[in-house]
């Protein structure tokens, strides 16, 4: 991999860390200076999620075998320490202990490290029998009380594994970011061919059929996280993810399924064996799913600069009207009793809008908000996946932020494999309506293959059937933020192909929002 | 986002740019897994099921199409849970999962698809396939058979070689399908049918070696039918049948126009055969893909 400026750090592997001890003499952790075994239990990485101000989610799973359900390992529970230090030499470590990796979660391991100061680096690493793991960079949340000057995100969603290579989780890494967003479609459900579509790299014959049972979505997890790309950024920052359609079934809605011939009997046991692997391999500060039913929406502060609220538009929402796709005067879709995120959850994030202290107010979820029209013409074409497909839900939220005088509103979105920049108004269709607040789509990370630099609006360009539009591209990548008290900028970054590896990464936008002024500014 | 992504490349009104070619449809898979609700006794115990007694498989066939069995499970326990069954075959026998694990409510059975793939130079004979959970173990003989030795039901194609022009490779469409046994269009995409790769260029193809010379007076098609995806919107419209002999020209024995149904059939005078080919010409709908359930030679 063509990044050998990181390599310094991430390219030791556990034995390599070995030789750097720990200042606790009562239990150093040493292991023989071998090189990595055939079964290595640390072959998924490890990761970091869900910071607060005292503590952060260390995450890994145990698979020697990461294509094998149970990642070659028996039916038994397994001790693993871990540990967690200032430096990355573990000279000073503050906190430390064990877990059990057990055979019911897939020999997942999720501990909440407590006792961290605020705003602060750390590293940690597991450690099992004489194998150690990679080390990984996380980061704090700040004291609530505090008032940072800056912080540093990205967000990234959409990584069809068979559609190309993570180059842009790599690029990612490489920025170091305080924290990383996942808005979700981090695994496809799809079958894999043994060709392995894109990457032309062969996948055993078992991935030929579709994630449904939890033996065959662990696997699949299993192929996504062996990426070094994807456990690259893992390693450099603490992520706070949720999920969208894919973690489970295409455009799942609710508690309807892709109908057909899967019955919603069926797909309720789908979902529940989506949300356990989703549980399992992801560094979530939440309950382990033992069901269909599993809340994941919550809230992250960081000081008085950020608020973030991650939403699940999935579980609750209401079937998509009109058939799904796209339609044309789809009056169901104005249904003022339909629901996107379920009337608890919007009691819960617009009572939450209402109380926050933070400069910032920011929505990290799934599908566009902004009114998307399809029809270059005067005829008006709207996704009924999207919250254009939810108008009245849609109004209720921008509504309440705009009643509650919510502070600068900031919406990340995912879903739709196309960046995307755009004003989000009361109105879309008054190009006069003020802007209540801002809303940034990261494209996919390499679902859909290469894209096409010549699609989209250029920075600065208009779309007549979309005035609130800023900016869009058809190219793959990420979005990387930089907000401070004055401004939130985000550029737009994108790599020219995913169908090899070592793509470079060029930002194709840049684009400001300004604190106390709703709207966008291309720089 | 489906995976008909086209909607957002038609979002794109750009400046001074010719407007983007949409993306082929190809549409979503189904899924495998079934569950059949019932009442649980509370025993706590974990039954193996199999939806047949006994899984022939025949030797010699494209690893892409093995040997099919639904698996499952069924609980008596008092709550749900996520449960196990292990899955064992006789070497060098292979199974596509090694365990089913799977949320699982009380009195309710889980149903799957397990794959038996047979390498090359097994030999002919039963193996073992066991199911097993804590409280019992289902054994299902599985037969290897050589495809001569199959009953095909006057089937000639039955598990004969295919080849085709193309394979859409973004989930799983062998040509092999079209000669698997299977007419349903249940799972698509799941490996139950053929959907080439090249959108909007015709003619596409699909040819079936029968093994020998064969006589052959009827033909029958399988195009892709359910109610997600109607045979009048993703189905094949216009067709010809050909069939060849001796390493000779194609000869075109049959052609279908307007078809609108899940299945066709066609009916010529008996010809000497050692392949028989479908030449696609257009499909319904977007008329963008080939997608075949199953061809059939009598």
């Amino acid at each position: 991999m063509p990044h050998p400026s990181r390599r310094g750090f991430l390219g030791l592997g556990g034995a390599a860390f070995a030789l750097a001890f720990t200042s606790d003499l009562a239990d150093p952790w040493t292991a023989p200076a071998t090189a990595r075994t055939a079964d290595y239990p640390f072959k998924l990485g490890v990761a970091s999620g869900d910071p607060l101000p005292d503590r952060v989610v260390l995450w890994t799973r145990l698979a020697p075998e990461p294509l094998e359900p149970l990642g070659g390992l028996p039916y038994n529970k397994i001790k693993v320490d871990w540990e967690v230090a200032e430096d990355e030499a573990f000279a000073r470590r503050v906190r430390h202990g064990s877990a059990w990796a057990t055979p019911e979660y897939g020999h997942s391991v999720h501990v909440d490290a407590k006792g961290l100061r605020p705003g602060r680096e750390y590293f940690y690493r597991f450690r099992t029998g004489s194998e150690l793991s990679p080390v990984g960079r996380t980061r704090t949340a700040p004291a609530p009380r505090s008032s940072p000057e800056s912080l540093r995100l990205a967000f990234a969603s959409c990584a069809s594994w068979q559609d190309g290579y993570y180059t842009a989780y790599r690029h990612l890494a490489d920025e170091n970011p305080d924290v990383v967003f996942h808005l979700g479609d981090y695994i496809y459900e799809f079958g894999i061919v043994p060709t392995g579509g894109n990457r032309n790299t062969p996948v055993p014959e078992q991935f030929r059929v579709q994630c449904d049972t939890l033996d065959r979505f662990r696997v699949q997890y299993g192929l996504y996280k062996s990426d070094p790309d994807l456990q690259a950024a893992h390693h450099r920052a603490p992520w706070i993810v949720t999920w969208d359609d894919h973690e489970v079934l295409d455009n799942w809605a609710g508690r309807y399924g892709p109908g057909g011939e899967v019955s919603e009997q069926d797909y309720l046991v789908i979902r529940a064996n989506a949300f356990r692997a989703f549980w399992e391999n992801m560094p979530v500060r939440l309950p382990s799913a033992e069901g269909p039913d599993a809340r994941i929406y919550r809230r992250f502060t960081f000081g008085d600069l950020a608020e973030f609220n991650v939403l699940d538009t999935r579980q609750y929402r209401d079937d998509q009207v009109c058939g799904d796709g796209q339609q044309v005067d789809c009056a169901d879709r104005l249904d003022p009793a339909r629901q996107m995120i379920g009337a608890a959850q919007e009691r819960w994030l617009l009572d939450g809008l209402g109380a926050s202290r933070a400069r910032w107010n920011v929505l990290a979820q799934q599908v566009a908000m902004m009114q998307l029209d399809y029809d270059p013409g005067p005829a008006q074409r709207l996704s009924m996946d999207l919250w254009d497909g939810y108008k009245a839900a849609k109004d209720r939220l921008l509504g309440g932020i705009a009643e509650r005088e919510v502070g600068n509103p900031v919406v990340l979105t995912g879903d739709i494999h196309y960046n995307l920049a755009g004003d989000l108004r009361r109105d879309f269709d008054d190009p006069a309506a003020p802007a209540v607040g801002v809303e940034f789509v990261c494209t996919s990370v390499s679902s859909g293959g290469n894209g096409n630099p010549t699609q989209g609006v250029p920075p600065g360009g208009t779309d007549p059937a979309n005035p609130h539009l800023r900016f869009s591209s058809y190219q793959r990548g990420y979005v990387s933020c930089e907000v401070t008290r004055g401004q939130w900028r985000s550029d737009f970054k994108v790599v020219p192909y995913v169908d090899r590896p070592g793509a470079p990464v060029s930002t194709r936008a840049s684009l400001v929002t300004l604190d106390g002024a709703p709207g966008l500014h291309v720089l | 986002m489906r995976i008909l992504t086209a909607g957002a490349l038609a979002l794109v009104p750009m400046l001074g740019t010719p407007p983007a070619t949409p993306e082929p449809e190809t549409p979503p898979q189904a899924v495998s897994v079934q569950v059949e609700p019932g009442v649980s006794k509370g025993t706590g115990e974990l039954t193996p099921t199999a939806g047949a007694a006994k899984l022939i498989a025949p030797l010699g066939v494209d690893p892409a199409c093995p040997a099919t069995l639904r698996i499952g499970m069924r609980s008596e326990a008092k709550k749900a849970a996520y449960a196990t069954m292990r899955v064992e075959v006789d070497p060098p026998l292979t199974a596509s999962r090694t365990m089913l694990t799977s949320y699982l409510p009380p009195g309710y059975e889980v149903r799957a698809k397990l794959l038996v793939a047979v390498p090359p130079g097994t030999g002919e004979g039963t193996y073992g396939l066991r199911l097993r959970t804590p409280s019992s173990t289902l054994k299902v003989p599985v037969e290897v058979v050589p495809v001569d030795g199959l009953d095909n039901g006057g089937n000639l194609a039955l598990r004969r070689p295919v080849t085709a022009s193309s394979q859409h490779v973004n989930a799983n469409y062998p040509p092999c399908s079209v000669a698997d046994g299977d007419r349903s269009s249940n799972g698509w995409a799941g490996g139950n049918g053929w959907n080439d790769a090249t959108a909007r260029s015709w003619p596409d193809t699909v040819a079936v070696a029968l093994g020998g010379a064969r006589q052959v007076s009827r033909v029958d098609l399988y195009t892709l039918d359910t109610e997600r995806y109607p045979a009048s919107r993703y189905g094949l419209r216009d067709w010809d049948v050909q069939v060849r002999a001796g390493g000779g020209a194609w000869q075109t024995v049959a052609q279908v126009r307007g078809n609108t149904a899940g299945t066709a059939r066609s009916d010529f005078a008996p010809v000497t055969a050692e392949d028989v080919r479908i030449v696609a010409l257009a499909s319904n709908g977007a008329n963008d893909y080939t997608r075949i359930i199953e061809v059939e030679a009598r």
